[in-house]
């Protein structure tokens, strides 16, 4: 079994968001990234299978702002190959960049698992789980919590989450690519002290991009930042009046049914 | 004939020669284990000890006659300090005697032909050793009532290992040697009186064969009997009886006595008697009041089960007696958890013992050792070394729990909530998950800029800490102090979003990389600073710069402004072993090293420096208070650093009539805070949470109006409890700091 | 000019969803009466609550073999030929975990932008525009869309209220030959969880009681509203502390972390511990008599009144509201 699993850095939110001043972008230079946390859950689904039931688990990254310390991180957690796809732009790719580059690697590496978290804060244009599956022709499952082998006809079982825990089981041929949303155990932490041993011994392996980017297929019109809100609305008058308001609020929320 | 000791009277010589040869075997037994031991010491990784020196030799007499000679952390319990005196002193005594009968006879009857032990030293040779036997019996009876009867819990250990086997053995078998003892004296003395009345004596030694001549000494001595009173009186029981009767009796008794004796000298190297030597050791070797470093190289549990332990801590948990003071005064075992200190310590020497003596018979099961050993229990301990001060034999637990702790970090075996708190730390150098650019927002309520010790030299660096910057009520303390500082005309900075979380803490829950990543970079920070000294209102971070930072003292100590970097900053570069780099290590023992005198420490907390400034009257009080206070002492103010008055002085300047509750100073109960607990999920199941013990005990004192607190994190778990126990119009949670505040000037603002 | 919008509804479990029924009512505002909105169903349409496929204009049921089962590949795969043969200019998928799958599957298969994570869609001279709010909802893009088609994945909450009026309702029977359907992914069951106390973490709606509550009797008036808005009560630490409540419903850090759509504050302060527990529910609502709690500063509204007064009241109105409807 060789599982592939797709990391991606995202902008971390615990810092502020700054947009440029024509408003078309983030300022890249002023954003901090980290690891997309459903990517994260995806490797951490990709070594506990390993762990199960044997197999190699590669890693494949764009080579963007500090990723290697991500894969350093991942390379120390039991990733056996770590691939850094070369990308010289100012912005992280977007989804259907991912897609595109990777369904041409993908076919390369002997691959019989793609997982990639199923969601990114920063995905509008595209996703990138799906629509890879789609570019390789090989069926697709997201929003999975945790996997296991086993299935009928050598199929794999992944458990796909709905409202209130529930989950539906889903028998996937294999090749295939799963969106994961949760590992069945939470990611486990690495101690610095591997990952400063995985530093030191890790090699990356390189895979090129093709050079040009292409054009979204919608026009970006203005990247903002949403009215700040930094205290609640008070609702005032009689008890009777604020619990009319409060429930109007809710009817246009949509909390009310 | 003068009365010399009848040594090997009515002792056949196949007896005689049989004993010897069985004591050949006893002492050959006896090096064999003890070289074992000293191989499963030696086993430990190194432990940066002191170097031996006249200071550490007067440290070891000290510790020699305060804990081993004197008990003294045994005189909190009465019963317990006269049974151990009894037993220690008797048992000195009497194996001393021991000595000097086999010297006499062995050495000078047996070479030189002449015999020490007669005349008056032997007379009082005898009352001394009867004396000593009877003290070793009293204590013996206290030991059986106490153990078997009374049942203190602390003697206890739960579930399976119930009562230890050990005790039975020993306590058997010093019983048994010591009635034994008597009632050979006594039977001898019964015989000796019988052959002085036969008159056997006229004989002259010449003319007696070899038994006739050690009757001749029996009878002799008989004549000195009442200086065996116990003898003497024991001699009565056997008035009746023929010489023949006595002299089987004897024979069997003396035989008796002698195998106990034996079987007890086997016990003493495979059970917890060893604590005799080992104990001993413990107490006069130097150690390290550091923890141990983790090296990478080193492999974290050995055996799946022990962790990588300096060749110091094996030896200290094989002197473990598992008298459970520790347990008593253990928070965490109070608490319901399933850590007790003893039970960590107990369980590791079980473990130690079978590697030393694969043949012991351990009552409990390697794997019920593990229930002492897993995680639960490990990840309960607080690090509050409540423990450690009351360890009769110096165990030092809390570097026993971080060194488990290590292999648990290095396998990801995380208590619930501290791997987000890591990764944040990782990531940010916060505990929060916040910006590091955020850290100073808290200075941003104030009406004065705090310098930025990054761009400008301060004479105080003032290291904020986590809770202090971020938490919402600790940053309200942070900004009091802030103000104070101001008042006082201080010249200080900070180090804004270069300072990181002081990773005391980190340290703690085993995550020596994360440690030492955190160091350094506040290291890099504080060296291109330029500053005198450091001063921190987090008793946590307190004790990790002043003690594991390895910063030494600025030289020489100039105006505040000079330009030139007057500090220098050791243990920067991550690939040295911490500990190499680290300047010597203060004292011994877990004690810290007490400030220089008078010399200005490098490192201060908070509340030394207000006492600073109100002493020098650079601060001065417009208002005394007038309250009656409480003053709860931080674990790593108090315990880790013994800095316990400067916090109480400054209160009595304030006007504060201080209460002491009954657990202060040393005794202090820990806040259920420290040593990475205040990020770990609460379990259910728990019976009372440390700090709601902790305010009960406050609030039981009647009559007091604050709790006063001297660290952040006591703030946040102390105003907790008193909300989760209804107690808020009766008791209030308060920093010294604000309390300063307020006496000094109405005008600053301060916490309510 | 929009001249068709599609609609995949999603039937979970015998229901129409609420985020198929916001789609509809979103694929009725962008067509403005004039783009027919059409509507496929997989399998028999569930017995009850279809009044809802009557937002379309035309309702296309497709029939036989597996095509019922929730299989979203299969699903999409089925709507490429039907989609990309008939002037369709706009699909709209509501966001749930099927439509998280089947929009980008679909716009893959007919090689049609996505558009994920919309808020809401504006129509004028014949520009589609559409704001989507990406990071954490502390970003907005506005994107004009050209291609047609293109597919749209709603964002829940924008179009829940809209009035809008009712399609066509025509309803046709499409069979799909079994050769069709991509069997590739089969859906074998659905797994409930296991739980002895409700999990918090998976309620919508969540009413949290604090300190402020001040005894355990009057915890019976917030479950009592609790019931009424459909949610589960929690509490803050001192209130699992004091025993009040199970720890299982207890909110903050050294709680659970929970999400809902809404969290109701009664009584609570807003200590950073619990705040941590809470800050990411969709909208924040708090009760509470210190006008100066740090909780204000976390809610979206506030109400610093008593909490005795406020929640009858608030009880009242709900009633009345549901009378209404």
């Amino acid at each position: 079994m060789n599982i592939l699993a797709v990391v991606r850095l995202v902008p971390d939110l615990v810092e502020p968001l700054v947009v440029t001043a024509e408003e078309d972008n983030l300022n890249w230079d002023q954003t901090a990234f980290t690891l997309n946390e459903s990517d994260d859950h995806a490797v951490e689904e990709a070594i506990l299978l390993k762990e199960k039931y044997g197999g190699h688990v590669s890693v494949v990254a764009f080579d963007f702002g500090d990723i290697d310390q991500v894969l350093y991180m991942l390379a120390a957690k039991g990733v056996d190959r770590v691939i850094k796809i070369s990308w010289s732009h100012d912005e992280p790719p977007n989804s259907l960049e991912v897609a595109r580059t990777l369904s041409r690697l993908v076919p390369k590496l002997n691959v019989d698992l793609v997982v990639i978290g199923c969601q990114s804060h920063t995905e509008f244009l595209g996703m990138a789980g799906p629509q890879l599956a789609v570019a390789l022709n090989w069926p697709y499952v997201g929003v999975v919590r945790g996997v296991q082998e086993g299935g009928t006809a050598g199929r794999w079982t992944a458990f796909k989450e709905y409202p209130g825990a529930v989950l539906a089981q889903m028998e996937v041929s294999l090749p295939a690519v799963l969106g994961i949303l949760t590992a069945s155990q939470p990611p486990r932490y690495v101690p610095v002290s591997r990952i400063r041993a995985a530093a030191q011994s890790v090699r990356f392996e390189t895979a090129d991009t093709p050079a040009e980017i292409e054009e979204p297929p919608v026009k970006i019109q203005r990247v903002y930042l949403p009215p700040a809100v930094t205290h609640a609305e008070m609702l005032t008058g009689s008890e009777a009046e604020v619990a009319q308001r409060l429930v109007d609020i809710l009817l246009a929320r949509g909390v009310l049914k | 004939m003068v009365p010399s000791r009848p040594t090997f009277w009515n002792i056949p010589a196949w007896s005689e020669i049989l004993q010897y040869l069985l004591g050949a075997g006893v002492v050959v037994f006896i090096v064999w284990v003890v070289i074992r031991h000293i191989r499963c010491w030696r086993k430990g990784t190194r432990e940066p000890v002191p170097r031996l020196g006249a200071e550490v030799l007067k440290q070891a007499l000290e510790r020699l006659a305060r804990f081993v000679l004197t008990p003294q952390r045994l005189q909190s319990d009465p019963y317990a300090f006269i049974t151990h005196l009894g037993l220690f002193w008797g048992m000195v005594l009497l194996a001393l005697g021991t000595a000097i009968a086999t010297i006499d006879w062995d050495v000078f009857h047996l070479i030189f032909g002449v015999r020490l032990l007669q005349g008056a030293f032997y007379r009082v040779f005898e009352l001394v050793l009867d004396v000593a036997g009877v003290a070793l019996l009293i204590g013996l009876v206290l030991a059986v009532v106490r153990r078997y009867v009374l049942r203190p819990s602390r003697l206890t250990v739960p579930q399976f290992f119930g009562e230890s086997w050990e005790s039975a053995v020993i306590l058997g078998l010093l019983l048994l040697v010591t009635i034994t003892g008597f009632l050979i004296e006594g039977l001898r003395i019964q015989a000796g009186l019988m052959l002085k009345s036969a008159a056997v004596i006229a004989n002259t030694p010449e003319n007696m064969g070899e038994e006739g001549v050690r009757d001749a000494t029996a009878a002799a001595a008989a004549s000195v009997a009442p200086w065996s009173p116990v003898g003497n009186l024991v001699a009565t029981i056997f008035r009746g009886l023929d010489a023949s009767s006595l002299r089987q009796a004897h024979l069997v008794l003396w035989w008796i006595h002698a195998l106990a004796a034996f079987a007890f000298l086997l016990a003493i190297p495979v059970t917890k008697a060893n604590h005799l030597i080992t104990a001993f050791l413990n107490v006069i070797l130097p150690s390290s009041s550091e923890l141990p470093t983790a090296s990478p190289t080193i492999k974290q549990r050995i055996d799946g089960v022990l962790p990588s332990l300096t060749w110091r801590q094996r030896l200290e948990v094989s002197a473990c007696t598992a008298c459970g003071k520790c347990q008593e005064v253990c928070p965490a075992h109070r608490a319901g958890y399933a850590f007790t200190p003893k039970g960590t310590v107990w369980a590791t020497r079980g473990v130690l013992m079978r590697e030393v003596w694969p043949w012991w018979p351990a009552t409990a099961k390697a794997s019920e050792e593990h229930v002492w050993l897993n995680k639960d229990a490990i990840w309960s301990c607080y690090t509050c070394r409540a423990c450690e001060v009351q360890c009769p034999v110096l165990v030092r637990h809390t570097n026993l729990v971080v060194s488990y702790r290590r292999p648990l970090v290095d396998e990801s075996a995380l208590a619930d909530g501290l791997q987000e708190v890591l990764q944040n730390l990782q990531r940010y150098g916060n505990s929060f998950g916040q910006s590091p650019r955020k850290r100073a927002d808290w200075t941003k309520g104030l009406p004065f800029a705090v310098k930025n010790a990054n761009k400008e030299a301060v004479h105080y660096l003032w290291f904020v800490g986590d809770y202090t910057s971020y938490d919402a009520r600790a940053r309200e303390v942070t900004q009091t102090i802030a103000r104070i500082f101001n008042a006082a005309g201080l010249d200080y900075g900070i180090l804004y979003e270069k300072e990181k979380n002081a990773g005391n803490d980190v340290r703690r829950i085993g995550e020596e990389g994360l440690f030492e990543f955190l160091r350094d970079e506040n290291l890099r920070a504080l060296e291109s600073a330029t500053w005198q000294a450091i001063v921190t209102s987090d008793p946590h971070s307190y004790h990790v710069l002043r003690n594991e930072y390895g910063l030494k003292k600025p030289s020489p100590v100039g105006p505040p402004a000079s330009t030139e970097k007057p500090h220098e900053a050791v243990g920067k570069n991550s690939n040295t072993v911490a500990s190499q780099a680290l300047a010597d290590p203060p004292g011994g023992n877990g004690h810290p090293a007490k400030h220089n005198g008078d010399a200005a420490p490098l490192v201060w907390h908070v509340s030394e420096l207000f006492w600073e400034l109100l002493k020098s009257g650079k601060l001065t009080v417009a208002k005394k208070l007038d309250r009656r206070v409480t003053y709860h002492d931080p674990c790593y103010l108090g315990r880790y650093n013994e800095v316990y008055d400067a916090p109480r002085a400054v209160l009595e300047a304030i006007g504060c009539h201080v209460v002491e509750m009954p657990q202060h100073r040393e005794n202090s109960y820990c806040c259920g805070a420290g040593g990475g607990r205040i990020w770990m999920k609460d379990r259910p199941g728990i019976r009372e949470r440390p700090a709601e013990t902790r305010v009960k005990e406050a609030l039981s004192l009647g009559n007091v109006e604050d709790l006063v607190v001297a660290c952040p994190k006591d703030l946040v778990m102390f105003q907790d409890a008193v909300k989760s126990l209804g107690a808020e119009d009766r008791l209030r949670v308060i920093d010294v700091a604000s309390l300063l505040a307020q006496a000094i000037s109405p005008d600053i603002k301060s916490q309510d | 000019m929009i001249r068709r919008i599609v609609v995949p509804v999603e039937v979970y479990r015998g229901h129409i969803t609420e985020a198929t029924r916001e789609a509809l009512v979103a694929a009725r505002t962008v067509g403005n009466g004039v783009g027919e909105v059409v509507a496929y169903v997989y399998g028999e349409p569930p017995a009850e609550g279809t009044d809802v496929l009557e937002l379309a204009d035309r309702i296309i049921v497709l029939e036989d073999g597996q095509v019922g089962t929730p299989v979203a590949m299969a699903q999409a795969k089925l709507l490429r030929e039907r989609i990309a043969s008939s002037d369709v200019d706009l699909v709209l998928v509501g966001s749930s975990s099927w439509g998280w799958d089947v929009a980008p599957l679909l716009a893959g298969f007919l090689s049609a932008p996505l558009v994920a994570n919309c808020q809401v869609i504006q129509h004028a001279e014949d520009v589609l525009k559409a704001t989507c709010r990406i990071c954490a909802g502390k970003l907005l893009v506005d994107v004009e869309i050209t291609n047609k088609p293109t597919v749209i994945l709603l964002l829940p909450g924008s179009y829940a209220h809209r009035e809008v009026q009712p399609g066509k309702g025509v309803m046709e029977r499409e069979r799909v030959p079994a050769s069709d359907w991509d069997a590739r992914v089969e859906f074998k069951g659905w797994l409930e969880p296991e739980r002895e106390d409700i999990d918090i973490t998976q309620e919508e709606i969540l009413v949290t009681v604090g300190r402020g509550i001040g005894q355990q009797e009057n915890l019976e008036l917030v479950e009592d509203l609790a019931k009424t808005l459909g949610g589960a009560v929690c509490g803050s630490r001192p209130v699992v502390d004091q025993g009040w409540l199970p720890p299982t419903r207890q909110v903050g850090k050294s709680g659970m972390i929970v999400k809902p759509k809404l969290y109701l504050a009664i009584g609570i302060s807003g200590a950073p511990e619990h705040v941590e527990g809470m800050k990411d529910a969709e909208l924040i609502v708090a009760i509470n008599r210190d006008e100066q709690a740090p909780i204000f500063d976390v809610a979206h509204y506030g109400i610093a009144a008593d909490l005795f007064d406020v929640i009858p009241a608030l009880k009242e109105a709900l009633v009345a509201r549901r009378q209404e409807a």
